[in-house]
């Protein structure tokens, strides 16, 4: 067996992508910037730290509330955002540091777009992703990056799979034009592969409005075949190893994440993943089957309805009130940030069926 | 050319010695490196979620100023953060990189004091603002891996002239600040410095009892008021400021263990050693020197490309920090924080150059005030410092022996009024700590009893009991 040959021209187009996108991302967590980041908003630092149970996350950015040093953080992710999109030395791992404390300071923000963009950061830190010229590469790294990509599509179908969403008929078109490809991303018929699984996110781009298919589709670039392939491929040097240990590691953590799982992830390898935020769920992929649209309500004292969700949240904040569903002990926290009564009671309320859950 | 020789002649005159500020480089690195290992020594009492500040409860008030240490309380992290800092204390003992050495240990000192301001003392305050003027000085030139060719000359460049400044501004400042009768009518003010339980040493015991605090007194105000300005004078002069200022310096380490300040104080001084000393010590120059032409020798190609110059933009960006330091504290004295507007004051927090130096000020108090944990086991009630029984007396004498400077800051701290809330974290602290190292012995009570006496007459111990947990 041979590693998956990736070309540098590919990995470049990647690079750039990913790095727009991530500017994107910013700009639009930049609308909700206070609520999301600050200790005025749905998460202070305090609270965080009382109920968060992240003890080997470590996040630069709680290093100040204060505007100058939000504006330093802003400034410190566009800075590197910029020198990875122009391929600078050091670009991807300062983008990778600068995500890496993004995405701990408010972890009830994330979805698998997310955790796929952080991914593929530190998969690509075994990459020459920043080397001009043409040609092809292989090695330990290459291969972690392609199960990096694949991982998403496989663990959220088998979650799809568990809660028999969607339809069995859908499921049998699912299986063939998802889980076949993505096992071709591995052979050498790549390039169908890639275009299969495009289709397929294209259709979730329209469907669901979430920026999952973007990322993945950035993962995809980067396996995109080289177009000529006369001189053989150049092998990475042998430090890129590595990169099996931790897709090893982002494996394990993901079956062990499976509902029943008999797998366990040893203690001591728990801070490491932590501390690399390398232990993903992918449940989260749309068509989110575990997820149901939610909307939020606060009942004042005298039982009147004093605040609800608007009627189109951002996407942001739909994943922070699912999050809430899930975990109630944040309701305070939120009832804080709105200014309210905290002896107010929070009500989750499904949009389709109306059923209405009382958080606190 | 008429230019040129008068810099020269004004750099000889005015500026610092190259081979006296790379002393001043080493010493200040060492300050640096046994900061992060002191600290360390104390990491989960006063740096983690099993201390004093757990995150959780530390960051419910508004916090002084930006810390990477509240990235995490977790004390692998945190040990992470201080490892860091001793690597950065180690390549600017080293001299490669000076800038960005001084630069890096600059942050990690600054986000370390920040994290934990229950223990940060005046020596914290005079070793960040050493640093800040350590980013505008060529004291990698001597005496580092980047060493230049001719280390014997003088220079005098905006960081010679903040360094200069910021050290008259130290004395100055402790001078005018002393305005309480105890400096100036009694001359008692040094009686009462010596008799402080958390800081008099057994030679400062054994002063206090000779009958010689006016003069004492006097002379500590002398020094402060005179003799730092011949720091600004040529050559030879600054003799007339380097023995008196040593010479107290030293004085107060043999008598008050007040921490690591006196002995920072005595390092800055190092930078004003004139030529003549070193013209005297040739020997101690080329010891030095040979040290770290072996090093570089063996490190060639680690040093391939030496630091550039400093560009004309950072040495303006020097200035205007000197400026804001001199106004600040010009603004704020006699009138407190207060007066300096809140934009200024959070530059000068973010940059570590907010200052104050009014210990002893107005004078030294007169009540002698201390805190004492009882830990209640099924033994009695025990003393965690001694592990002996709990006794509420007069303050134990070895009291600066059995907990070292950060740890009688902390107490100290507590002493302030509005600390209950952090009072009672203190106790669970030491109440875990004690159990932790005891199981066989475990406390299920501690007290806070806060003890006090007149400083002067060392009457009666009054005591009253300040928290209890659980």
């Amino acid at each position: 067996m041979s590693w998956p040959e990736l070309s540098l021209a590919s990995l470049r187009r990647a690079r750039v992508a990913l790095a727009l996108l991530l500017v994107v991302d910013l700009l639009d967590r930049l609308r909700a910037w206070t609520a999301f980041y600050t200790d005025a908003g749905i998460l202070p630092r305090s609270v965080y730290y009382a109920q968060v149970d992240r003890t080997y996350a470590y996040c630069a950015s709680m290093a100040s509330d204060q505007l100058v040093g939000h504006l330093l953080m802003v400034l410190a992710g566009l800075f590197s955002l910029w020198t990875l999109g122009r391929g600078r030395r050091w670009g991807t791992l300062l983008a990778w540091l600068w995500l890496l404390t993004l995405h701990n300071r408010n972890p009830m923000l994330l979805d698998d777009s997310d955790n796929l963009a952080r991914h593929l950061l530190f998969f690509a830190l075994f990459l020459p992703w920043d080397q001009p010229g043409a040609g092809r590469v292989k090695g330990p790294a290459t291969l972690a990056l392609a199960l990096q990509v694949a991982i998403p599509f496989w663990f959220s179908s088998h979650y799809q799979y568990l809660s028999n969403y969607p339809p069995a008929w859908q499921g049998a078109v699912y299986l063939c034009l998802v889980l076949f490809p993505t096992l071709l991303l591995f052979a050498h018929t790549r390039k169908l592969a890639i275009v299969c699984l495009v289709g397929f996110l294209a259709h979730n781009l329209i469907a669901f409005a979430s920026p999952f298919p973007l990322v993945a589709g950035v993962g995809l670039l980067a396996l995109w075949p080289a177009s000529s392939e006369e001189e053989p491929a150049r092998d990475l040097p042998a430090w890129t190893q590595l990169s099996l240990a931790a897709m090893a590691y982002v494996l394990a953590w993901a079956l062990t994440d499976i509902p029943d799982s008999p797998l366990r992830v040893s203690p001591p390898l728990s801070p490491v993943g932590q501390l690399l935020n390398l232990g993903s769920k992918w449940n989260k992929t749309p068509p989110f089957p575990y997820e149901k649209r939610l909307r939020l309500e606060i009942e004042g004292s005298d039982g009147a309805i004093v605040w609800q969700t608007e009627p189109r949240p951002s996407y942001r904040w739909e994943r922070y009130y699912s999050y809430l569903a899930r975990n109630p002990r944040f309701a305070p926290a939120f009832l804080r940030y709105r200014k309210l009564d905290e002896s107010s009671r929070v009500w989750i309320v499904e949009t389709d069926t109306g059923k209405r859950t009382q958080l606190k | 050319v008429a230019n040129a020789a008068f810099k020269a002649g004004l750099a000889r005159a005015l500026g610092l010695d190259l081979r006296s500020l790379g002393l001043f480089r080493l010493g200040l690195a060492l300050v640096v490196l046994y900061d992060a290992l002191a600290r360390w020594s104390h990491l989960n009492e006063h740096y983690t979620y099993l201390g004093v500040l757990p995150l959780s409860q530390h960051l419910l008030s508004p916090q002084v100023g930006p810390s990477l240490h509240l990235g995490s309380d977790t004390p692998a992290l945190v040990a992470s953060l201080f490892a860091l800092q001793a690597l950065a204390a180690l390549s600017l003992l080293l001299g490669w990189r000076p800038r960005q050495s001084t630069f890096l240990c600059l942050v990690l000192v600054l986000s370390a004091q920040y994290r934990n301001p229950l223990v940060i003392d005046g020596g914290d305050v005079l070793l960040r603002a050493l640093l800040v003027w350590g980013l505008f000085l060529p004291w990698g030139e001597a005496f580092g891996l980047e060493a230049g060719e001719r280390p014997d000359r003088s220079v005098l460049n905006v960081g010679t002239l903040a360094l200069s400044l910021q050290l008259c501004q130290l004395y100055w400042y402790a001078f005018l600040y002393k305005s309480g009768p105890a400096w100036w009518q009694e001359g008692s003010a040094v009686t009462l410095a010596l008799g402080l339980s958390e800081f008099a040493t057994s030679t400062g015991l054994w002063l206090r009892e000779q009958d010689l605090s006016a003069g004492l007194t006097r002379m500590v105000m002398l020094t402060e008021a005179c003799a730092p300005f011949f720091l600004l004078c040529p050559g030879g002069w600054r003799w007339l400021a380097l023995v008196p200022l040593g010479g107290l310096q030293v004085g107060i380490i043999l008598t008050l263990a007040i921490g690591p300040f006196n002995p920072i104080a005595l390092i800055a001084l190092l930078a004003f050693l004139p030529p003549q000393f070193w013209n005297r010590l040739v020997g101690l120059q080329n010891a030095l020197q040979r040290v770290f032409d072996r090093l570089r020798a063996r490190q060639a190609s680690f040093l391939a490309a030496p630091s550039p110059p400093s560009p004309a933009w950072w040495n303006v960006l020097g200035g205007l920090l000197l400026v804001l330091v001199v106004g600040c504290n010009l603004l704020s004295w006699g009138k407190g924080r207060a007066a300096v507007p809140e934009w200024l004051d959070m530059v000068r927090i973010w940059t570590g150059l907010h200052q104050e130096w009014s210990m002893f000020s107005p004078e030294p108090p007169r009540r002698d005030v201390w805190l004492v944990v009882g830990l209640e086991t099924e033994k009695g009630t025990l003393d965690p410092r001694t592990g002996g029984e709990l006794r509420l007396g007069p303050p134990d004498p070895l009291l600066p022996r059995l907990l070292d400077a950060r740890q009688r800051k902390c107490l100290s701290s507590l002493t302030n009024p509005g600390m209950d809330g952090y009072q009672r974290l203190y106790l669970q602290a030491v109440m875990r700590d004690w159990n932790r190292r005891h199981p066989d012995q475990t406390a299920h009570k501690a007290t806070l009893h806060r003890l006090s006496r007149d400083n002067l007459t060392r009457g009666q111990t009054e005591s009253e009991i300040a928290v209890t947990v659980p």
